[in-house]
């Protein structure tokens, strides 16, 4: 009996992170260069909710290892709770290696929901490290997916 | 330069999507299959759809978007691997000896309202399942142990991970308080401040995240127990009981890294549970047969700290609060009791409980008995 329901539950969240990261990634910066984007806006509001949810769980998460477990993440997804933990190391890196970890959570969730022109620079960047750092973790599990090669 | 190669490589995907329709739409499969396929056929679709979206954003000539459609074509990439590498393989490798299994996945589907609109999907491989959640969870099973009544009642653990997916979230709620209560125990009690601190905080990471699978795997048995009834437990205890060592006795580094407590372990809290539904005569001879066998070897029980008794209550209460949680059919008294099973008006939990019946009386009789009964399910 082997555990693959692990590196499936985490391979299909991450993968539906980073389609909603591509999908806003693209969205700002085609409002940047002023060029209609073909993409459906119904699809491009379920890509951003997906990252609203997803940043929310993550702010929990941190929250509840800072505050009562000093530290370790208990009662998630270990794949999952890698992800977490490498976002508070780097949120406490000095200097911070992206404008991403320098945002609260709250200000993170009301930048990516802007679509103000004096914003979208700021969004490009933070997905940009967003999307580095899922794909980091998501090596592990494309590897548990289709193994080694 | 990159633009032209992107749009190959999204053209080729196009080209692979469409032979892999080709492909799945001639696939000669049983009739259990029908819906799989067809949420198959969507999936590739919309991955059609994906790589032609990508196909016109290139085409918008914005050079600050090459990165982002990059990305797109590398997850459409992983999804058309996985299609070829798995999700396509129940339909392409698809034979009659399926069926009992996907006729087992497919009740125990539609039992459940939470899981009722996946089709069920097989293939031949140790048990384990891929609980995807987007298309339809991956079943798999080993080839002899397929076409057997006997080990049907291991796909209901399997089972036991989909329903722990659906309710995630609630799942991962109610097992925190546990996972707290581990943490207390089995880490040293003086938090060091200094540089072994880090050390300190990576072993409790350690065990937390061990015990994360530990207690879905003891959940998963919990399942196996409450639709399939005893017949879990034989099939469970037989299907492992002698295979290996490691089912008995790991080394603490073996036992660290382990997705899955040892098996003896599980088989501890198994017997429990079905000596306080009644099952005294059925759980005793089977804990004793683990005994019997971790005799021989020379092994005595030891979990090297990262499991003691005093945790049995509230790992106890935490899974019957899991099982509130999922709702997981409960086996029927009558289902249980192992006699005579009839096609017409009593359901698969039964006929598998007939079945360790049969088997552990007349062993010889077995095989003849079994080809009857999958003949009377029409397989």
């Amino acid at each position: 009996m082997k555990s693959d329901w692990l590196t499936t539950s985490s391979y299909e969240r991450m993968f539906e992170i980073l389609s909603a990261v591509n999908t806003l990634s693209i969205h700002a910066k085609l409002l940047i260069a002023k060029v209609e984007n073909p993409m459906d806006k119904v699809e491009i509001n379920a890509a951003r909710q997906k990252l609203m949810s997803f940043l929310d769980a993550l702010q929990k998460l941190i929250q509840n290892a800072n505050e009562e477990q000093g530290g370790i993440l208990v009662g998630i997804n270990p794949r999952i709770g890698e992800l977490a933990l490498q976002f508070m190391a780097e949120q406490k890196r000095l200097p911070p290696r992206s404008r991403l970890f320098t945002y609260t959570f709250t200000e993170l969730q009301e930048l990516l929901q802007s679509e103000r022109k004096e914003d979208l620079a700021n969004i490009v960047e933070c997905l940009e490290s967003l999307r580095l750092m899922v794909e980091q973790y998501t090596q592990s599990d494309v590897a548990g997916i289709f193994g080694e090669e | 330069m990159t633009r032209d190669f992107l749009e190959r490589r999204n053209n080729d995907l196009i080209r692979d999507l469409s032979v892999l329709l080709q492909m799945v739409n001639n696939a000669q499969i049983t009739g259990e299959l029908r819906s799989y396929r067809a949420k198959i056929l969507q999936h590739c679709e919309s991955l059609k759809r994906s790589a032609s979206l990508n196909l016109a954003y290139l085409k918008l000539a914005q050079p600050t978007i090459l990165k982002d459609v990059l990305s797109r074509t590398q997850l459409i990439t992983q999804e058309v691997r996985l299609l070829s590498s798995l999700r396509v393989i129940p339909i392409l490798r698809s034979t009659a000896r399926d069926r009992l299994c996907l006729n087992t996945i497919s009740w125990l589907h539609n039992t459940h309202t939470e899981t009722s609109n996946y089709p069920p999907a097989v293939i031949s491989s140790n048990c384990a399942i891929r609980p995807f959640l987007d298309i339809a969870p991956i079943y798999m099973f080993p080839e002899l142990e397929m076409s057997s009544l006997l080990y049907q009642p291991l796909l209901f653990h399997e089972f036991g991970h989909l329903l722990y997916r659906c309710h995630e979230q609630e799942m991962d709620a109610l097992i925190r308080d546990l996972l707290y209560a581990v943490d207390e125990l089995l880490t040293p009690a003086s938090q060091r401040n200094d540089r072994f601190a880090e050390h300190q905080t990576s072993q409790r990471q350690e065990i937390a995240d061990t015990w994360y699978a530990w207690i879905q795997e003891l959940f998963c048995d919990a399942v196996g127990f409450t639709i399939g009834g005893p017949s879990f437990l034989y099939a469970f205890s037989h299907f492992l009981g002698i295979r290996d060592i490691g089912n008995y006795y790991r080394e603490v580094d073996v036992l660290r890294y382990s997705s899955h407590p040892v098996t003896w372990l599980r088989i501890r809290f198994l017997a429990r549970r079905l000596q306080a539904a009644g099952f005294d005569d059925i759980a005793k001879p089977v804990q004793a047969e683990w005994q019997k066998v971790a005799r021989m070897m020379g092994i005595s029980e030891d979990y090297h700290g990262f499991y003691d008794e005093s945790l049995d209550a509230m790992i106890d209460r935490t899974i019957e609060d899991m099982l509130t949680e999922t709702s997981p059919r409960q086996f029927l008294s009558e289902e249980a009791n192992g006699q005579d099973w009839n096609p017409k008006a009593d359901s698969l939990i039964r006929l598998f409980n007939c079945a360790w019946h049969v088997f552990t009386k007349d062993f010889a009789y077995y095989r003849k008995w079994e080809d009857k009964q999958i003949k009377q399910l029409g397989f």
